[in-house]
């Protein structure tokens, strides 16, 4: 048993597990970048980064081929932090090499957390357009408002994975059940054909549904393309259904209907995240190279306002120039409309901090570690001198 | 068994990743009141070219045959160059560059914009439209001519443009420079415009919607019968499609998704309805469509390689047609579908008659007739 366990320990502070997960990190990033060919950057680091196993298809069967990212860099991190705990000997002439390693340390746990923390959103705003919040570019919600009363809307947003498992959902705010009756994650939307009618597996009695259909189709991961779900759900309330309708994130306007003696407006959209400010766009500007078609600069001239009056000031949105407002990063990240519409990308990601520190640390520690051995070469010099 | 700090450490971040995004949540947001928004497009984001890759995000380049012209003294010809069909180097700081996509490109007034734009000169109105362009016609081509000065006021800069659409595709001449290189310039680029020919080949062909190596489109459908109501039908908030209606189909409201409805009347039976839909982006393709269709009607799909021989390709003022004509639905009551995709201005536009066999068959030609009206704002 100890013998194992001294096997065990060996192998955790071997300068060759380092190696070879070294080698595996290289495979892994190498068939990644491959496979973005056909997955896309997204899909890509969901599969091969954020996992602990890599899945492939063989048929219908997923089978683990190869660790992935959060084994190969927690199996790192494991190595690097036993190998300095065994091999610990204090040494003012190795401080240098210690900096650098804790800074490596943190660089592998600020990826972590960056993974795991790190939201991403993005805020579309046309030309004179104000708003509130961003939104997801995946993940999904149903939102179902109460616009009763005159003052404010109320919001309940129901995630994405209670719609897939086609839950019943009940909540406190509603007056009635939503009872999932299909879910399909990337749908197209055709009309009901007039001759046809049961063809839809889902009997549609209320809203949009009732003239047109949603027909599954499969995920896409491509760059240039999006998955546009749709579900089909039923409103239960304490004297029977309400209705069955058809939400999807590629109908227009959300849906409206009374329940409970309230108003309530129902739709299927991109999760959205308030914010306790608002921004407007006032220009958008796409310069380019005089006489030529080639873009040289992006620009969004935003106005940044809080509801109690403290911040209401203007600010300049650029390439590399990111706005940084109460905890969130807004970069410029594309535009439509004949350059009337500016696209912000929203991130999120209280850790990103972390690389700058461990990359300075880095740096300090590699410095100190040759400055150390200048003094140590120069003095011998001149010592033999 | 005693959790190692290590372990705990590691796993901790995990599990609070975990628990993320999968409660109900609930909030109070000021009123809102509900803007038209685009619905979402199946392509991501970018729509018409946004990304920051491309300045107009026009890629397509039309092929096949074009026009020729006359190149003045003192102007050289560089050749054709990346989505350029050819260079002109009016002098050593001014340029035409000669230009040729598919489609109307978003139409005359997008255009117009979109160079006065490059010029920091404000867009125009669609009032605006007819007193900023020189129509003139040339060999039979009509061609719009725009001078436009803008820049900034230290480096005045000009503009001579000038789009010709032929055959199905539109082509664009910009000499750009300074302003007063450009005004130089101004004589001798309208002589060089008065010296365009289509070439013979674009007159025969009639329509640059397909590469040389595509059979040309079928003989033009029968003309407009004389009782189409005069009345345009304009749907869609910005561009749209236009197009004129048969008089004895009924216009009736355009419900949700529609950009409208018409029923046709059957004396004989159950009436038959013309939708008239528009999606962003390609919707997933014209198989994927022509599937969707098939699907309706309870016909089996077809094959990439197999939509050919199902579809008729028009070209109707600009606009490519994707016409079909299939008959299925239940055997006891068989239905039979017209429909024509048609894309256009980043979007497609789905034409679909239904109904009985008989009354789609009585009304076929009326249909054809009612394509031959569709027309780009």
């Amino acid at each position: 048993m100890l013998n194992t366990l001294k096997d065990l320990r060996d192998l955790v502070v071997s300068l060759k597990l380092t190696v070879v997960l070294l080698v595996f990190s290289i495979i892994l990033v190498l068939v990644a970048t491959l496979d973005q060919v056909n997955l896309g950057v997204w899909a890509v680091q969901e599969k091969y980064f954020k996992t602990f196993v890599v899945f492939w298809k063989v048929g219908n069967v997923s089978v683990a081929v190869f660790p992935g990212g959060y084994t190969i860099g927690g199996l790192l991190l494991l190595n690097l932090l036993g190998a300095h705990i065994y091999r610990f000997k204090w040494e003012w002439r190795k401080l240098g090499i210690w900096f650098a390693h804790a800074g490596l340390i943190l660089l592998l746990i600020g990826e972590l957390l960056t993974g795991l923390m790190q939201d991403e959103y993005h805020m579309r705003l046309d030309q004179g357009q104000t708003k509130n919040y961003s939104e997801s570019y995946r993940n999904i919600e149903l939102a179902i408002t109460d616009t009763t009363d005159p003052k404010f809307d109320e919001v309940v947003a129901i995630p994405e994975k209670p719609l897939l498992r086609l839950e019943t959902i009940q909540h406190p705010k509603l007056p009635f059940r939503v009872a999932v009756k299909a879910y399909f994650p990337n749908s197209l939307l055709g009309m009901r054909a007039p001759a046809m009618g049961a063809e839809n597996p889902v009997a549609v009695t209320q809203g949009a549904g009732t003239q047109i259909v949603a027909t599954q189709r499969p995920l896409t991961y491509k760059e240039n393309e999006r998955n546009l779900p749709s579900a089909y759900v039923e409103l239960i309330g304490p004297e029977g259904s309400l209705g069955t309708w058809l939400v999807s994130v590629a109908l227009e306007d959300p849906q409206t209907f009374t329940a409970g003696g309230r108003t309530w407006k129902m739709a299927l959209r991109f999760a959205r995240h308030y914010k306790p400010f608002s921004l407007t766009l006032l220009k958008f500007s796409h310069d380019r190279y005089a006489g030529t078609d080639i873009p040289k600069n992006f620009s969004s001239r935003i106005r940044l306002t809080t509801p109690d009056g403290k911040d209401d000031r203007e600010v300049l949105i650029y390439m590399n120039n990111p706005l940084r407002y109460a905890g969130l990063t807004f970069y410029q990240a594309g535009f439509e409309n004949n350059d009337t519409t500016t696209v912000l990308q929203v991130v999120r990601n209280p850790s990103w901090l972390i690389p700058y520190i461990a990359c300075g640390v880095i740096t300090f520690g590699l410095l100190l570690q040759f400055g150390i051995h200048l003094v140590g070469f120069v003095s011998k010099r001149r010592g033999a001198a | 068994m005693r959790l190692h700090p290590l372990g705990l450490l590691l796993t901790l971040p995990l599990l609070l990743g975990a628990c993320r995004d999968s409660k109900v949540a609930v909030y109070r947001i000021p009123k809102e009141i509900d803007t038209p928004v685009p619905a979402a497009s199946p392509h991501a984001g970018m729509a018409g070219g946004g990304d920051m890759s491309g300045g107009d995000g026009a890629v397509a380049r039309a092929d096949g045959p074009g026009l020729s012209w006359t190149v003045p003294a003192g102007w050289q010809s560089k050749g054709p160059s990346g989505v350029r069909k050819d260079t002109l180097v009016v002098a050593p700081d001014a340029e035409l560059a000669v230009t040729a996509f598919p489609g109307d490109v978003g139409g005359e007034l997008a255009n117009i914009n979109r160079w006065r734009g490059q010029l920091q000169v404000a867009p125009i109105g669609e009032g605006e439209l007819d007193g900023s362009v020189t129509r003139l016609d040339v060999n039979g081509l009509k061609v719009g001519v725009v001078d436009i000065a803008g820049g900034s006021t230290d480096k005045p800069a000009r503009m001579l443009g000038a789009f010709v659409p032929v055959g199905g595709a539109t082509w664009f001449f910009k000499l750009i420079g300074p302003d007063t290189v450009v005004a130089g310039e101004k004589a001798k680029f309208l002589a060089f415009l008065q010296t365009l020919k289509a070439d013979a080949s674009t007159a025969a062909f009639g329509s640059a919607h397909g590469s040389a190596g595509e059979p040309p489109p079928p003989a033009a459908a029968p003309t407009a019968p004389a009782d189409m109501a005069n009345t345009e039908v304009i749907k869609a908030e910005g561009p749209g499609l236009r197009w004129t209606a048969p008089a004895h189909w009924e216009s009736r409201p355009a419900a949700a998704m529609r950009k409208a409805t018409y029923a046709v009347p059957n004396p004989a039976g159950a009436a038959g309805d013309l939708s008239i839909t528009a999606f962003p982006g390609d919707v997933g393709g014209e198989v994927a469509n022509l599937n969707r269709w098939r699907n309706q009607l309870q016909l089996p799909p077809l094959a990439p390689g197999e939509v050919e021989g199902t579809v008729t390709r028009l070209a109707v003022h600009g606009l490519n047609l994707t016409v079909a004509d299939y008959t299925g639905g239940p055997a006891g009551a068989p239905v039979r579908m017209l429909g024509a995709i048609v894309p256009f201005a980043g979007s497609t536009w789905f034409f679909k008659l239904t109904g009985p066999v008989d009354l789609v068959a009585k009304e076929k030609p009326a249909f054809e007739a009612f394509l031959q009206t569709l027309s780009a704002p």
